[in-house]
């Protein structure tokens, strides 16, 4: 249970971090984040327990940042695809100051040209 | 003068520099130049501005090269396992490297032995920029990279366009105000003439406006990455006078990497895309960044 809030709260601040970092164009920290994000991804890959335990937390998150990772990662990982894409359609259709709307968009465009994400 | 190649510079970057990015430093310094600022022997438009360092006889390192060692830079930033050497390889392949002194700032003790390009930090004239570079002492560097990459981190992208700027007026080409187009600005757009370089559009469209920059919606290094006309890109359509602040934080959001660009920066992840997803891209991009709505 520990190891899943250390798991939960590193994944919202890298999530927070890279989005804050992409806006102001400093992709040194965005791209650092990513990184961590993506290992993440690749924990999520790896065990089903910790992808089942977090995952859902994370599409809840109050930061849209959060939801947005969460909802890419659950599109790569096939799992609550429909939840995943729901969200992401709302936070498609937010202004760029208050979420990542854009990416959103992008993510959206991406998954439904490949039918798959990677990261 | 025949000037003989001082050194031959090779680069050094370890596992642990890359990670804390000093091979980004770099890439962003060229990407940077790709821009707005000058090129020396890297186009063909900056050759005739330095036409007095090629009458020298001296060697133009970047003329073709410049290219090969952006993707070279990309790839060691996308963390490929085989960059470190890849790097090496590619500066090993030339018999000197020339540096932009518009791109890196140096140390000066270095400068003084002749080793490192010319130092930009405390305002160089034009003129001694020139003596340097028929004199051979500024542009060969026998410094480690990772030194002038270091150098390269406090080199700001106005520093840079001051450099251009100074380019311009000894190339006599400073920005024609007859042929200045009011009204591309944010948003609007002229009838989309094109040209042959940026500093012909430069010309033509004239100043972009106190604290402001020309931004090309999509970015100067598709031409070499996607393969476009120059034309199309150094366009009046693909022009637009965005403020300094932004265009940087633009220019960093394509050397990001995002949940929907598969691992790749957006830069990397555009290229092979048409002219009109990138230029929707742009667009969208200027929008989020509150420069059209």
């Amino acid at each position: 249970m520990k190891d899943i809030n250390r798991i939960i709260e590193e994944y919202k601040t890298c999530a927070i971090l890279h989005w804050n970092a992409s806006r102001e164009g400093d992709y040194k920290t965005a791209n650092k984040n990513y990184t961590k994000l993506s290992k993440k991804y690749r924990v999520f890959l790896d065990s089903e327990e910790i992808r089942e335990a977090v995952l859902p937390q994370l599409l809840n998150d109050d930061s849209f940042a959060v939801i947005l990772w969460a909802a890419a990662h659950s599109l790569g990982l096939g799992k609550d695809k429909d939840e995943a894409l729901l969200k992401l359609e709302q936070i498609s259709k937010m202004s760029a100051n208050e979420a990542p709307s854009f990416e959103a968009k992008m993510i959206l465009q991406v998954w439904r040209e490949k039918g798959s994400l990677t990261f | 003068m025949k000037h003989k190649p001082i050194i031959t510079k090779r680069l050094m970057i370890s596992n642990e520099e890359k990670a804390e990015g000093q091979v980004s430093v770099i890439a962003d310094a060229w990407n940077a130049l790709e821009d707005e600022a000058i090129y020396i022997g890297s186009s063909e438009n900056r050759m005739q501005s330095f036409e007095y360092g090629i009458n020298s006889e001296l060697p133009l390192s970047f003329l073709k090269p410049v290219t090969g060692l952006i993707e070279t830079f990309d790839a060691a930033y996308e963390g490929e396992d085989t960059a470190t050497q890849a790097i090496e390889s590619a500066y090993a392949s030339y018999d000197q490297i020339m540096m932009n002194a518009a791109t890196f700032q140096v140390d000066e003790r270095a400068y003084n032995d002749g080793k490192v390009p010319a130092d930009i930090a405390g305002g160089i004239a034009m003129g001694i920029l020139l003596d340097n570079l028929t004199s051979g002492m500024s542009f060969f560097s026998a410094s480690p990279l990772d030194e002038i990459a270091e150098s390269a981190a406090v080199a700001t992208r106005s520093e840079m366009t001051v450099m251009g700027d100074v380019a311009d007026d000894v190339a006599g080409s400073v920005g024609n105000a007859e042929n200045a187009v009011e009204g591309v600005v944010a948003g609007e757009s002229t009838q989309g003439k094109g040209f042959d370089s940026f500093n012909d559009a430069k010309k033509f469209l004239g100043s972009p406006g106190e604290g402001n920059q020309w931004h090309h919606i999509v970015e100067q290094s598709q031409i070499q990455r996607s393969g476009f006309e120059t034309q199309l890109i150094q366009n009046t359509d693909n022009l637009i006078a965005i403020d300094r602040v932004t265009h940087g934080q633009i220019s960093g959001y394509y050397s990001s990497k995002q949940a929907f660009t598969e691992g790749l920066t957006v830069r990397n992840w555009l290229s092979g895309q048409s002219y009109e997803e990138q230029f929707e891209f742009g667009i969208q991009k200027l929008q989020d960044f509150g420069v059209t709505k």
